[in-house]
């Protein structure tokens, strides 16, 4: 779906492995402790496109924070590389579901790019994209110099990717990052991320609650128990590169990998409200 | 209105309309042309009222005007003015940049926050002029007494403002700022204010009105210089058309202050949902 563009082909990653060990995060809520999350273990490789899924509440966000360094871990860790996550690594961006928030509303999309590149994970080489040409490829173009609130959901969401892009991560955490836009403006964003993951080598965690895009985008599926009680599928998704709309969604395996982790998620769930009923 | 005309009408909004179209005085009352025209009818009588009443108690409109216009060119009102306006740009100047900081700081800092709140607490409620003898005793007579009585009561408000506008930064943007690696400085600065500055805007108007208050006041009271030391003496010496000439300066003042603040405001909030005049989108 892309055209040919003046974004220049990134190497095969060189993004730091994930490691999560045996995380645990707790919240002190109103009515006492809370345990998002318990005793979770996953690994993801330099340049993997995972993604997260769950039922809501099976504390898929609170994994993907605690990974960016914006939740802390009560117990276990999180290590990027060697590192154990603190606060948030310096080579991670994050693309929020809530783009009307997250964009700077009094930058205009080219200042807005320009603040991830000016707070870029590394200092642009010689030859690479410039903040002009990476808008052109999301497509803004024509509208480099409105204000975030004069576009459209998905518009606003291009930027922020844009955005992100801009400050070269070696890892996107993508939360529903598709997700509050409509249909049509998803299948361009999730085709854009995959070529751009495809250009870059970045490593990219996308946790969303719908089965089918985390199959489309993923190389692997990792499904999360009720409640955060540990991972209930790891899935590996042996689809053709690239991914196509039409074909990818057509592919015999396709529909076998929907039901395996469709299973999953239901059959994971809920013998508590399978009593009441 | 009979009922056959109701039926013949239709809908509600046809009947409204044909209602306006039958009222031209009803519209007029509405338009905001009328209430200028009530006041040029007030002035023109007033005019009238002084001309057939002669008093040095009630000089004429046209009087005050000759008036104000002699002593704006010739004589000490603009002298005065230019005073008042200084102890302004100084007191309202510091009082934003003390405001905005500390205002940042007690929402960002906890021990700031701890520090100053008795004391924005305490102040908040008590009207500057209570001040002024204070400050007298201590700063004399100078220009000095006149912007302190202004930073007082100018940063207060800037200060609430910007502490509300600074601890009001959405969770969202708080991430923002944390995963793209902000430092303190540039959070503060790339983030915090411009986030928080349609809050620091309304608190920078309100401080505008109040130091133009105090500017004025603390002049009268003290009787050292400024608009608000010429009103008074001219009072003193019976002189009423001067009087007169220096309380319409200080109107047209204000409403130039609040106009010209307003024009900096669109302009630097243009960004701003408040300011927008057209929503579009793809």
């Amino acid at each position: 779906m892309v055209p040919v563009h003046p974004l220049e082909t990134g190497r095969r990653s060189s993004a730091p492995p994930i490691r999560v060990n045996r995380l645990s995060v707790q919240f002190q809520g109103k009515r006492g402790r809370v345990d998002a999350l318990t005793d979770i273990s996953l690994q993801v490789a330099g340049g993997e496109f995972v993604a997260l899924v769950g039922r809501s509440g099976s504390g898929k966000s609170t994994l993907l924070r605690a990974i960016g360094g914006l939740t802390r871990a009560s117990t276990g860790r999180v290590l990027i590389g060697d590192e154990a996550v603190a606060e948030p690594p310096p080579q991670i961006r994050f693309v929020a579901q809530d783009y009307s928030q997250s964009l700077l509303p009094w930058l205009t999309v080219r200042e807005n790019v320009r603040f991830g590149e000016r707070h870029a994970v590394r200092q642009a080489g010689d030859g690479e994209f410039s903040i002009e040409e990476l808008i052109g490829y999301v497509g803004l173009s024509h509208a480099i110099d409105r204000y975030p609130r004069e576009l459209s959901g998905g518009m606003q969401q291009r930027v922020a990717i844009a955005r992100a892009i801009a400050s070269r991560p070696e890892i996107m955490l993508l939360d529903e990052a598709f997700g509050s836009v409509d249909a049509l403006s998803r299948a361009t964003l999730q085709d854009m991320m995959l070529d751009l993951w495809a250009r870059f080598g970045f490593t990219a965690i996308l946790v969303t609650h719908d089965i089918d895009e985390a199959i489309y985008v993923a190389d692997r599926v990792v499904v999360l128990k009720e409640d955060g009680r540990g991972i209930a599928a790891d899935v590996s998704v042996n689809l053709p590169r690239p991914r196509n709309q039409l074909e990818t969604r057509e592919h015999p395996r396709y529909l076998e990998y929907r039901r395996e982790l469709l299973e999953h998620v239901l059959v994971g769930q809920t013998p508590k409200k399978a009593k009441a009923a | 209105m009979t009922i056959l005309e109701i039926e013949n009408e239709g809908t509600p909004a046809r009947k409204s309309n044909a209602r306006r179209k039958r009222s031209a005085l009803g519209d007029f009352i509405r338009n905001p042309t009328f209430g200028w025209l009530v006041l040029l009818a007030l002035i023109v009588f007033w005019e009238a009222f002084a001309y057939v009443n002669p008093s040095p108690g009630l000089p004429a409109p046209s009087k005050i005007a000759t008036a104000w216009w002699g002593e704006i060119t010739r004589g000490k009102l603009g002298f005065q003015l230019a005073d008042t306006m200084i102890s302004m740009v100084y007191g309202y100047v510091l009082s934003a940049i003390l405001g905005i900081a500390l205002g940042v700081l007690m929402a960002w800092v906890r021990v700031f926050y701890v520090l100053m709140e008795p004391l924005v607490e305490l102040t908040r409620p008590i009207p500057t002029i209570i001040f002024v003898p204070v400050i007298i005793l201590y700063a004399g007579l100078g220009r000095e007494m006149n912007v302190i009585a202004i930073l007082i009561s100018a940063t207060v408000p800037i200060l609430i403002a910007s502490y509300s506008g600074a601890r009001g930064v959405s969770a969202a943007l708080r991430d923002t700022a944390a995963t793209f690696k902000l430092s303190w400085w540039q959070t503060v600065r790339e983030i915090v204010i411009p986030a928080a500055a349609p809050e620091i805007f309304i608190g920078l108007r309100l401080a505008l009105a109040g130091a133009f208050v105090i500017a004025i006041a603390s002049g009268m009271i003290a009787g050292n210089s400024g608009v608000g030391y010429y009103i008074i003496n001219a009072q003193q010496t019976l002189d009423i058309a001067r009087m007169y000439a220096g309380a319409a300066t200080v109107a047209i003042v204000g409403y130039l202050l609040n106009y010209g603040f307003l024009q900096v405001e669109r302009r630097l909030l243009h960004w701003h949902v408040s300011n927008d005049r057209s929503r579009t989108a793809e």
